[in-house]
């Protein structure tokens, strides 16, 4: 399936993180991932955070100047975040 | 050179209150007859008045390019907040250099002698942020739209799409002041100056280690917090000036004390740094940049 995908561009903390945590708590059970798209750099850091509380792993691709993926994976036997 | 001495004017009165205040009661600061400090908000009336002024500058910060396309203020450019940001600097989304700045406001065709108009698209969040690099290197006359596009439909306003061009400029910032931005080695070294209080402007849950966004959770020892959205009206504008003061002094901030903002990335706390700084007068005020991205995540931080 392909992920859902959350663009934040534009957005600056707290809200990427914010909206990541609410997109991923809406990801049906059949959903594995997420992936968004920010341009705000600490979001790098507060995304994955809050996503490993929620039982994701994160992978951060630079896509551009300033410009970042960050693919939001369900871990393994992980119930529904 | 008129708004930077009704600025000193009205810093000054505010000071005086704050005297006198202090003699009578506390050191809160007070503001007259419900009126902020500066002006350095500005409302709907006062764009349709100086809409096309050559003298004024209308800049849209934070959203996206293709929100702005969309529809935005008539005249208006827009700025990414990524432009006013350093992508080079270890610590994630720290304040962008003077040559950055300078080329972000080149490219939109700011001149240093203009009123340049912030607004955004959520809370003043993002123009306050903007607000505050750009009075970091000292523009001298920066205004907020308060309340940004919201309020801007709220009053009724069309939004345009037609792309306003602005011939690129040569703007060169002024020296960094560093009065009104501080570092984790200041942090830490005014931790227990008792002339100094920290207000935190995150959520309670990150205040209380219960968020937590970096290595450790928790907050700066000493720390006040009320969290910036304490300060916003739920039409994103700013409250009014007796809300404010009677927020910030109720929960213990004094225009006799240093005050440091801090957050997680330095936005949230440069939205207080801007409540407290301009809107209410106090004297000294600092945001932490850092924040609790470097704090939090330095071991020798004491939390």
């Amino acid at each position: 399936m392909t992920p859902r995908k959350l663009d934040v561009r534009g957005e600056i903390c707290p809200y990427p993180m914010m909206r990541t945590v609410s997109a991923l708590k809406k990801l049906g059970e059949d959903e594995r991932a997420l992936e968004v798209v920010t341009d705000h750099p600490p979001a790098l850091e507060t995304i994955p955070t809050q996503a490993a509380r929620l039982g994701f792993q994160t992978d951060i691709e630079e896509t551009g100047a300033s410009e970042w993926r960050l693919v939001i994976t369900r871990n393994e036997g992980e119930a529904e975040a | 050179m008129t708004y930077v001495r009704t600025v000193r004017a009205r810093l000054f009165s505010i000071m005086l209150l704050s005297v006198v205040s202090s003699a009578c009661a506390s050191d809160a600061v007070e503001t007259t007859e419900g009126s902020y400090a500066n002006d350095v908000l500005v409302d709907t009336e006062w764009i349709e008045a100086n809409m096309g002024e050559a003298s004024v500058r209308m800049l849209e910060v934070g959203g996206n390019a293709d929100a702005f396309a969309e529809g935005h203020l008539p005249g208006a450019s827009f700025l990414s907040m990524g432009q006013l940001s350093n992508p080079d600097d270890p610590v994630r989304g720290q304040i962008a250099t003077a040559a950055q700045v300078s080329a972000a406001l080149s490219g939109v065709g700011v001149g240093r002698d203009q009123t340049v108009v912030l607004y955004d698209r959520r809370n003043n969040l993002s123009a306050a942020r903007a607000y505050w690099v750009l009075k970091y290197y000292q523009h001298a006359d920066v205004r907020i739209y308060n309340g940004g596009t919201p309020k801007w439909s709220e009053d009724g306003q069309a939004m345009s799409t037609e792309i306003t061009e602005y011939e690129p400029s040569n703007y060169q910032t002024g020296a960094a002041d560093p009065e009104i931005r501080t570092t984790w080695q200041y942090v830490v070294d005014h931790t227990d100056d008792p002339a100094t209080l920290f207000c935190d402007t995150r959520s309670p849950d990150e205040h209380l280690g219960l968020d937590v966004r970096a290595e450790r959770g928790g907050h700066i020892p000493g720390s006040i917090n009320v969290e910036w959205t304490a300060a916003v009206n739920s039409n994103g504008t700013f409250k009014s000036a007796d809300a404010l003061a009677a927020l910030y002094g109720g929960a213990g901030f004094t225009s006799d004390r240093q005050i440091i903002t801090y957050c997680q990335s330095g936005v949230r706390g440069a939205h207080t740094w801007f409540v407290l700084s301009e809107l209410l007068g106090y004297p000294s005020v600092r945001n932490y940049d850092g924040s609790w991205g470097e704090y939090g995540n330095n071991p020798e931080s004491p939390i």
